[in-house]
């Protein structure tokens, strides 16, 4: 029931009931209908691109694609992946801030060229909890062609501000006139240890020609802890094996037998 | 006019990227005027509105913890709240803390309903409104009841998203059309569905108990007579058998969706899946051969985003991704690949004792073993499998493509490919004839003993009949090593953690599976053992790695720093791809340059190892004569055997036959996108092998993904040899120890 719905149904009732004796001469209390639900579609990726250099874009966890840490570079106590409403239509990241003692970050891997690059990416905070983004970390970093392992700040895009379904939201963004090279690590966490919401991670090669018409960010040596979890990333990833080949079951939990 | 800001163009852009929702797809059974979903069409439905529906149903149901819960528990899970729900006037709670639920359907026998849809084609849709997760749903069938211990999986059809959301959150998933029974004989057993948790929660993350998705509307829909006739088949004209919804499974026509997995139904989906899909493989890929095939990928998906049949659509992805020549590509899945073989091991030999083949036709799978059953009680070791559906092995095999795939080097597919001929067989319901001689003679035609066992006849034909298939169970299946005898036996020796050594006649033989991770299970015994068996300067060394899986970079340094010289080989330069820029040398310095400073974190995914920097001892077996055997040897077991190519102190020979995988990098899992079972997986680096330190950077780049090593001395499985129970590749390597050198 929508709040205007809900808001006329309450009056209705209040309107009925206030001053009357309740044996006596009621009347029936009409409520109005809500609007039927309508039908809509939403593509694959939602409103991401389809040729977005993230390995997961969908946070799906179903491959290398992510990694959360705790503090230090250790598993973090929580962090989920949740479906609600967010502003690209795709599931959400919850890394919440005060279930983990030191705080939680999302590592996101994603393959870069020695391209001119756009990153984006949604941030929110959980209902409730506010709009202040002021102790958010999220970066990109990786190694550029010079040798160089440097660090990009990503920047909150103040006009993007939103709330969805109680959430608020707000993207961040950083353009890049040239990516590292190989693959590079996305991280966001809160410094504050709130909790954080993360979904829409973008990354997309600009036109070569774009040029100097974007105010490209800059890059800056990257934190210790940045260091330490791209470092932690790649050494959970490094396997020499065979691709894994699923075996049918029956009926049992996918817990079990693992 | 204003010029565009920068952001603007982003925005734009990422807007044409991005957004593209094709023409509507509305489905059928939602009614726009009341918002709500009508199942008046259902054959058969369960519309989650009260607890009398999952009366009597046989429920597996588990929480989060893995504790079983009973069919109170999911009834529980039931919500009267018709506002809520899209359909009627309830809807089920799934997720969170019950994580995983398995409703066995009605039996045919027991529900006219249900009975009725034997010869139907039907399609199966639900909804799902996601409150903090969602659930995969999938339909199985079995070859008995689903609580049947004895049964054993037939097929599977996971559900799809269709694309269709309502604007308070409920997404349409659907099965695609599919005929409902297996051969007209077997109705789906049930349906599950998984919390989606489950890959976060394997990813390290914690479970949310509270996290739900509310389920409702499944229905069955009848779309009129089933597609594919139950008639008999053979796979190389099961075109013509089995129509074009149709494969031969087991001897007899099924619905290919049943089997393969149904095609991605809506059309928008399905195109960005498949543009997806390829720009995977045009930018994480890592071998630079492979990254010059992606064009093939890409022309051999393209036509799936027309138009897509379930007979074609997933089998291409599969044989798209073999283009590569990535050893460590595999595509996409949405259904089991085929497991059974009977407990019968097949490996590549020669069937030197049938004197009237010519030498060609002479190399063809052997019996390496077969199990206790009445399969294995036909068989013996030595028999040589000539002919399959009365074709030649060989042609036969490349019409069963879409069951057996060798992604690496193709020199290697026939003798890594064996095995898989046989299951391939026995998942067709094949007619399979093995020539049998006794030797030591050759036998002419005349003397040969031809054993033909019609497959179908043990498995599909007892299952249309009422009766049981053991050879298509769990425990019937044999891990097949490779191997026709061990150097080293133990009752866990074709485990993958498995290593063992034995010294007999002066040979020390050391036996492998893999090179598995220090820190995984058995990993630390694993280590041991090749030390120990390594590490006392042995002087005629046996190295069979036939069955090699591959693992880790600590154990290949372990193996190869024992058994170089100091100065053989330097180091591997392991390089992502740079997308372009790969021959004028900068980006693969950046990396090296990068992966020498001590302080230097992830170097772009890309890093130098230097021989012995796993720490293990060093040159302890570096003078020994060595022999290494090889047969399925991919990625870790690849660069073990490349970096003992470089030996200079002992002799080095490797024996078998075909070529190692050629999968020089690191693997990693791609995501999965509509709720496949995986979504394959790529190599993301190549490798440049370095001999010495001052090697330049610069110059040609000798990337070695996609060409595996080759055998020094070409040997294979003789047929006369095995049926006096000798192992040929074995033998020829201890001769070549043990020879005298003049």
């Amino acid at each position: 029931m929508n709040r205007l719905a809900l808001s006329l149904s309450l009056l209705i009732v209040v309107c009925a009931c206030r001053g009357r004796d309740p044996d006596v001469g009621k009347l029936p209390v009409v409520e109005p209908k809500p609007p039927a639900r309508t039908l809509t579609r939403r593509a694959l990726f939602g409103a991401m691109p389809v040729e977005n250099r993230f390995q997961d874009p969908l946070i799906t966890f179903s491959g290398t694609g992510w990694f959360a840490f705790g503090s230090g570079y250790s598993w973090p106590t929580s962090y989920r992946r949740v479906d609600q409403s967010s502003p690209t239509g795709t599931p959400v990241l919850v890394l919440p801030g005060p279930e983990n003692n030191g705080g939680v970050t999302a590592l996101g891997q994603l393959k870069t060229a020695r391209t001119p690059l756009h990153l984006e990416t949604w941030l929110g905070r959980e209902e409730g909890g506010g709009d202040d983004f002021s102790g958010v970390d999220v970066s990109l970093v990786g190694l550029f062609a010079d040798g160089e392992e440097r660090a990009v700040s990503l920047t909150i895009d103040e006009s993007s501000r939103q709330v969805l379904g109680g959430v608020a939201w707000a993207r961040f963004t950083a353009d890049l006139d040239e990516g590292p090279v190989g693959w590079a690590y996305f991280m966001a966490g809160d410094g504050n240890e709130e909790t954080l919401l993360l979904t829409g991670a973008v990354a997309v090669d600009l036109p070569a020609q774009a040029g100097a018409a974007f105010g490209f960010s800059k890059p800056r040596a990257p934190s210790a802890r940045e260091r330490e979890l791209a470092a932690a990333a790649r050494e959970r990833s490094q396997q020499l094996a065979l691709a894994p080949r699923p075996r049918p079951s029956r009926p049992k939990h996918p817990a079990a037998g693992r | 006019m204003p010029r565009p800001r920068p952001r603007d163009t982003v925005l734009w852009l990422l807007a044409v990227l991005g957004t593209f929702v094709g023409a509507t797809a509305a489905s059928a059974a939602f009614d726009a005027a009341t918002g709500k979903v009508v199942m008046a069409n259902a054959a058969w439905s369960l519309p989650f509105d009260g607890r009398a529906e999952l009366d009597g149903a046989s429920v597996f149901a588990y929480d989060s913890n893995g504790e079983v819960l009973d069919l109170t528990a999911v009834q529980d899970r039931l919500l009267d709240d018709g506002e809520r729900a899209i359909e009627g006037t309830g809807l089920i709670r799934l997720g969170g803390d019950i994580s995983y639920v398995s409703v066995g359907l009605p039996s045919p026998d027991a529900n006219a309903a249900i009975d009725a849809l034997r010869d139907r084609r039907v399609r199966a849709t639900l909804w799902q409104r996601p409150r903090g997760t969602r659930v995969g749903a999938s339909l199985s069938w079995f070859t008995g009841a689903y609580d049947d211990p004895n049964a054993s999986w037939l097929a599977s059809v996971t559900l799809q998203p269709t694309g269709n959301v309502t604007d308070d959150g409920w997404e349409e998933w659907t099965s695609g059309p599919f005929d409902f029974a297996w051969a007209g004989r077997f109705a789906p057993a049930f349906i599950t569905f998984t919390d989606e948790q489950y890959y976060v929660y394997y990813g390290g993350g914690s479970w949310d108990v509270e996290a739900q998705t509310y389920v409702d509307g499944l229905e069955i829909v009848d779309l009129g007579p089933a597609a594919v006739t139950p008639t008999a088949c053979a796979l190389p004209s099961e075109r013509t058998d089995c129509g074009d919804e149709g494969v031969c499974h087991l001897g007899v026509c099924v619905d290919a969706a049943l089997r393969l997995g149904a095609p991605l139904e809506d059309a928008a989906l399905r195109a960005d899946y498949v543009d997806r899909r390829v720009f995977e493989v045009e930018h994480f890929e890592g071998g630079r051969a492979p990254r010059a095939r992606a064009g093939l990928v890409a022309a051999a998906l393209a036509p799936l985003k027309e138009a897509a049949r379930a007979v074609e659509f997933w089998p291409t992805f599969a044989a798209a991704y073999q283009l590569l020549v990535d050893g460590h590509a595999s595509a996409p899945m949405v259904s089991y690949p085929s497991y059974a073989n009977g407990g019968v091991c097949l490996h590549a030999g020669e069937a030197d004792l049938l004197s009237d083949l010519d030498a060609e036709e002479r190399l063809v799978p052997l019996v390496f073993s077969a199990g206790d059953n009445e399969l294995g009680a036909l068989l013996a070791p030595g028999d040589a499998l000539v002919r399959v559906d009365g074709l030649p092995v060989r042609e036969w095999a490349a019409a069963a493509s879409r069951l057996i795939s060798h992604p690496g080097d193709p020199a290697g597919r026939d003798v890594v490919t064996a095995p898989q001929i046989f299951n391939a067989a026995l998942d067709a319901g094949a007619i399979v004839t093995f020539a049998r001689c006794a030797g030591p003679a050759a036998c002419a035609t005349s003397e040969v003993e031809e054993i033909t066992v019609d497959l179908g006849a043990l498995t599909g034909d007892r299952l249309l009949d009422g009766g049981t298939a053991p050879l298509l169970a769990y425990s019937a299946s044999a891990t097949c090593d490779f191997r026709f005898r061990r150097p080293v036996e133990a009752p866990d020796v074709k485990d993958y953690a498995f290593a063992g050594s034995a010294d007999e006649g002066g040979v020390r033989s050391l036996l492998i599976n893999g090179v598995p991770d220090r820190y995984m299970e058995g990993g630390d015994a694993w280590f041991d053992h090749v030390t120990s068996a390594l590490g006392d300067d042995p002087t005629l060394v046996l190295f069979d790695e036939r069955s090699g899986a591959g693992g880790s970079i600590d154990a290949v340094d372990l193996i190869a720093a024992m058994l170089l010289a100091d100065g053989d080989s330097y180091a591997m330069d392991f390089l992502p791809s740079f997308e372009g820029a790969e021959d004028d040398g900068a980006p693969r310095a950046a990396v090296v340059a990068c992966s020498n400073d001590p302080n230097a974190y992830s170097c772009g995914n890309g890093f130098r190892y230097r021989i012995g920097d796993g720490g293990g001892p060093v040159a302890s077996a570096a003078d020994a004569k060595l022999a290494v055997l090889i047969a399925d040897d991919v990625s870790g077991n690849d660069y073990v055997t490349r970096l003992l190519k470089e030996r200079s102190g002992g002799a080095t020979r490797i024996f078998g036959d075909g070529a190692t995988w050629g999968a020089f990098g690191v693997i990693w899992s791609m995501a999965a996108h509509v709720g496949e079972l995986m979504g394959g997986s790529m190599q993301v680096q190549d490798t440049i092998f370095v001999d010495s330190v001052d090697e330049p950077l610069t110059g040609e780049q000798r990337f070695e993904t996609s060409t595996g090593i080759r055998p020094d001395v070409v040997v294979r499985q003789l047929q006369s040899d095995a049926v006096f129970g000798r192992d040929t590749v074995l033998e020829a390597a201890r001769a070549w120890l043990l020879e005298v050198q003049p």
